[in-house]
């Protein structure tokens, strides 16, 4: 008996995506000694696997009459994504992913102004000039991406960075590294906010 | 990336993070045993040299242990203590310090790294660095091992 053909399978499409992280700048409205902004880039490799690529810059800056300091730093993040949604039409590319990034960030940091007040030795003023300091991390996280119009996406992503290696001065410990954080233990929580365009790609 | 808890932190109370202050705790060796344990001095007065005329404590009682302010810009801060009925002894901390920013509310303050302690030995015999690291929590930083005028 002859076989029903099979149906054709739509052949896979390699689709880009560009991204930018709206998060950072409405943080500011809230935290308004921080700022970043960062890019994202994304490929997809073979079905439901996602090469991604991010890029960043961040400032931080104190500025009252005892403390002038500022930090300005550019971030990386090389990973992958994995879509934990098979492919299917009816999702229109709705993604709910899981994320591995391996991150670095090169900063410099100044303080034109330190004033500290000590009550027994009396107070002390000190400044340093630009130094420069980086870390590298790892992230995992878990992301969710839906179609808005066209080609035009949105989404979000909760994250976890594990602090690999940090560097710095003796002489004055780095408040805020772009791209991880507040320079405080070495496990950090956070979230990110995208707008994305995919363009179609052969 | 947005922390996802930004106003979190220790750091609200600005007064607590600005001096730190090293811990040195009492400890005597039992004259049968050899073994140490803690004590508490009688009374005592202290001094940082090149702040004399203001003392730290003022002929404090029954005290385990006293927390100094250590000099910052400095590579070594020293103090002078007296033991009641004793010759003074002088104590010289060395260490190395770094600026750390609390938050932008509390501004920077100085934590420090003891590298090393000299001190006269009238009263006091030796000592051991138990903690390095001087910064907002205390804890026993150095033991100081006294021999006289004190009671367990």
């Amino acid at each position: 008996m002859a076989q029903a053909p099979d149906a054709v399978a739509e052949p896979f499409r390699r689709k880009l995506s560009l991204g930018i992280d709206v998060s950072g700048p409405l943080l500011h409205l809230l935290q308004p000694e921080k700022f970043s902004q960062s890019l994202s880039l994304d490929l997809e490799l073979q079905p439901n696997l996602m090469a991604a690529f991010e890029a960043g810059m961040a400032n931080f800056r104190v500025d009252n009459p005892s403390t002038h300091y500022t930090v300005s730093g550019q971030f990386f993040r090389f990973g992958a994504n994995y879509n934990l949604l098979q492919q299917n039409p009816k999702l229109r590319d709705d993604q709910i992913y899981a994320f591995l990034r391996y991150s670095f960030g090169i900063n410099t940091h100044q303080a034109p102004v330190i004033s500290v007040e000590n009550p027994y030795w009396g107070p002390i003023s000190h400044s340093f000039e630009k130094l420069q300091y980086g870390a590298h991390w790892a992230e995992v996280g878990l992301g969710l991406r839906t179609r808005l119009f066209h080609h035009f996406f949105v989404g979000w992503n909760i994250r976890v960075s594990f602090m690999l290696a940090r560097t710095g001065d003796l002489q004055v410990k780095p408040y805020y590294f772009s791209g991880f954080g507040r320079n405080t233990g070495n496990t950090k929580f956070g979230f990110q906010y995208f707008l994305y365009y995919r363009l179609p790609t052969k | 990336m947005g922390s996802i808890f930004p106003g979190c932190g220790a750091e609200a109370d600005c007064e607590q993070g600005m001096v730190n202050r090293v811990r040195l705790v009492f400890w005597k060796r039992h004259a049968v045993t050899g073994q140490l344990h803690q004590v508490q001095v009688d009374s005592i007065t202290v001094y940082g040299i090149n702040a004399l005329g203001n003392p730290l404590y003022d002929n404090r009682r029954r005290l385990r242990s006293i927390e100094l302010p250590l000099e910052p810009l400095a590579d070594s801060t020293g103090f002078v203590l007296q033991f009641p009925g004793t010759q003074s002894d002088t104590i010289w901390i060395k260490h190395w310090y770094q600026f750390h920013l609390l938050s932008p509310e509390c501004g920077f303050t100085v934590f420090f790294n003891i590298t090393g302690v000299n001190h006269t030995t009238r009263t006091i015999s030796h000592f051991f660095i138990i903690q390095p690291f001087v910064s907002n929590t205390l804890e026993e930083h150095i033991s100081l091992v006294i021999d006289p005028v004190t009671s367990n």
